[in-house]
C-alpha cells in the first residue's frame, strides 16, 4: 500500500506544472493621475525609468536596457490636426527611420518603421475634442522583434487616451 | 515414503502473488496515475493566474457610449498592408458594441433602471476599479521607492527627448 502511495505521489510530481509552462509576464494596469490615460504593460519586461514632474508622462526601460517605452499626454497647444501632428513627429522624432506603416483614423494615427538597428512604433490619440493628445511609443532593437512585437500588441490593445478633459491641473 | 516426507510446509517467505504479477500491476498503476497527472496538469494550464486582465478583454459599455474619443484601433503592423486607411474606415474596435442587458425576470424589470442607469452604474464600477488600481499602485510603489527606480524629469517633452536621444 505504501509503495502504491509512493508511486501515486511520484506520478503527480512528474506532471508538468501549469504555471511553469505558461510563464506569461504579469501585465499590470497603469493609470495616469493627471490626465487619466491608461494602459497595461508587462511588469516583468518593463520597469519605470524616468517620470515627469509635471505628471504627464513616464519612460519605461526593459530589464536588459535595450527597449524603451514612452507614455504621456499633453495639451494640444499647437492646435495640431491628426495629419499635421503626424507629419511633425515623423520629421522631428523619426527622421532617421524608414516609416513603413502609417494608418490613421479621425482621432488617432500610428507611425511605425525601422532603421538598421531599431524598430519604433508610436500610437497617438486625440481626445477631449482634440484638446488633449495621448500617446505611447516603443523603440526596440530589430534583433528583438520576436520578443517585443507581442508587447506592442498588448499595449496597443489596452491603451486608453486621456479622459480628464478640463479636470487636469495645469502645471 | 513416510508421512513426514509427504507433509508440505508452506514457506512464509514466498509471496502469495507471483513477482511477475506484482510488477505488472505496479506498472499498470503507475501508467494510470501518470496519465491522470498529465490530464490534470493540462486542464489546469488553461486557468488564468491573474483574473485582473479579464476586465480589459471585456468591451466596456460606457466606453462606447460616453467616451469623448473615437475608440482606439486594433490595427497592428503585421495585420494589414502598410497603406493609409481612409478616415472614414472604422477602426476594428468600433464593431464591438456592448450586448444589451439580458432581463432574467421580465415582469420585475419593467420598472427597473433604464439604459442611462446601466451606463451610470458601469461608469461607477469603472471609476471604482481605476481608483482601487491607483491605490494599489501607491501601496506597491511608495514615493521613496519610486524615487529610486523612476527618476523625475520636467515634463513629457523632456521625457521624449530623453527617450529618443538614447
Amino acid at each position: 500500500m505504501h509503495r502504491l502511495l509512493y508511486i501515486f505521489l511520484m506520478c503527480f510530481s512528474l506532471a508538468p506544472p501549469a504555471q511553469g509552462r505558461e510563464a506569461l509576464p504579469d501585465w499590470v494596469l497603469y493609470v495616469n493621475d493627471r490626465f487619466g490615460f491608461s494602459f497595461r504593460y508587462p511588469v516583468g519586461v518593463f520597469e519605470p525609468d524616468r517620470r515627469a514632474e509635471a505628471g504627464d508622462g513616464e519612460v519605461f526601460t526593459d530589464v536588459g536596457g535595450h527597449a524603451r517605452l514612452l507614455v504621456g499626454a499633453f495639451e494640444n497647444v499647437g492646435v495640431h490636426s491628426i495629419q499635421s501632428y503626424m507629419n511633425f513627429i515623423r520629421t522631428e522624432s523619426y527622421s532617421g527611420y524608414n516609416v513603413d506603416y502609417a494608418p490613421h483614423g479621425q482621432t488617432w494615427f500610428v507611425l511605425s518603421g525601422e532603421n538598421d538597428q531599431n524598430v519604433f512604433y508610436e500610437k497617438v490619440m486625440f481626445s477631449c475634442s482634440g484638446r488633449l493628445i495621448s500617446s505611447f511609443a516603443l523603440i526596440y532593437p530589430v534583433a528583438r522583434k520576436a520578443m517585443f512585437d507581442p508587447v506592442v500588441t498588448g499595449i496597443e490593445k489596452t491603451f486608453r487616451p486621456a479622459t480628464n478633459c478640463g479636470q487636469y491641473v495645469r502645471h | 515414503m513416510s508421512d513426514t516426507e509427504l507433509q508440505w510446509i508452506p514457506d512464509e517467505t514466498t509471496p502469495a502473488i507471483p513477482v511477475r504479477t506484482r510488477v505488472v500491476s505496479i506498472v499498470v498503476f503507475a501508467a494510470i496515475f501518470l496519465a491522470i497527472g498529465v490530464v490534470i496538469g493540462r486542464l489546469t494550464a488553461g486557468i488564468p493566474a491573474n483574473t485582473g486582465s479579464e476586465a480589459i478583454r471585456r468591451p466596456s459599455p460606457e466606453k462606447s457610449s460616453q467616451s469623448p474619443v473615437e475608440p482606439p484601433s486594433m490595427a497592428l503592423k503585421g495585420e494589414e498592408p502598410p497603406i493609409q486607411k481612409p478616415a472614414s474606415s472604422p477602426a476594428p474596435q468600433t464593431k464591438q458594441t456592448p450586448s444589451p442587458p439580458v432581463v432574467l425576470n421580465p415582469s420585475s424589470a419593467e420598472e427597473g433602471p433604464g439604459q442611462e442607469d446601466v451606463g451610470k452604474r458601469a461608469r461607477a464600477v469603472r471609476e471604482r476599479r481605476i481608483e482601487s488600481t491607483r491605490r494599489e499602485n501607491r501601496e506597491r510603489a511608495p514615493d521613496d521607492q519610486r524615487d529610486v527606480f523612476s527618476r523625475p524629469m520636467r515634463d513629457y517633452q523632456s521625457l521624449r527627448q530623453y527617450m529618443l536621444s538614447r
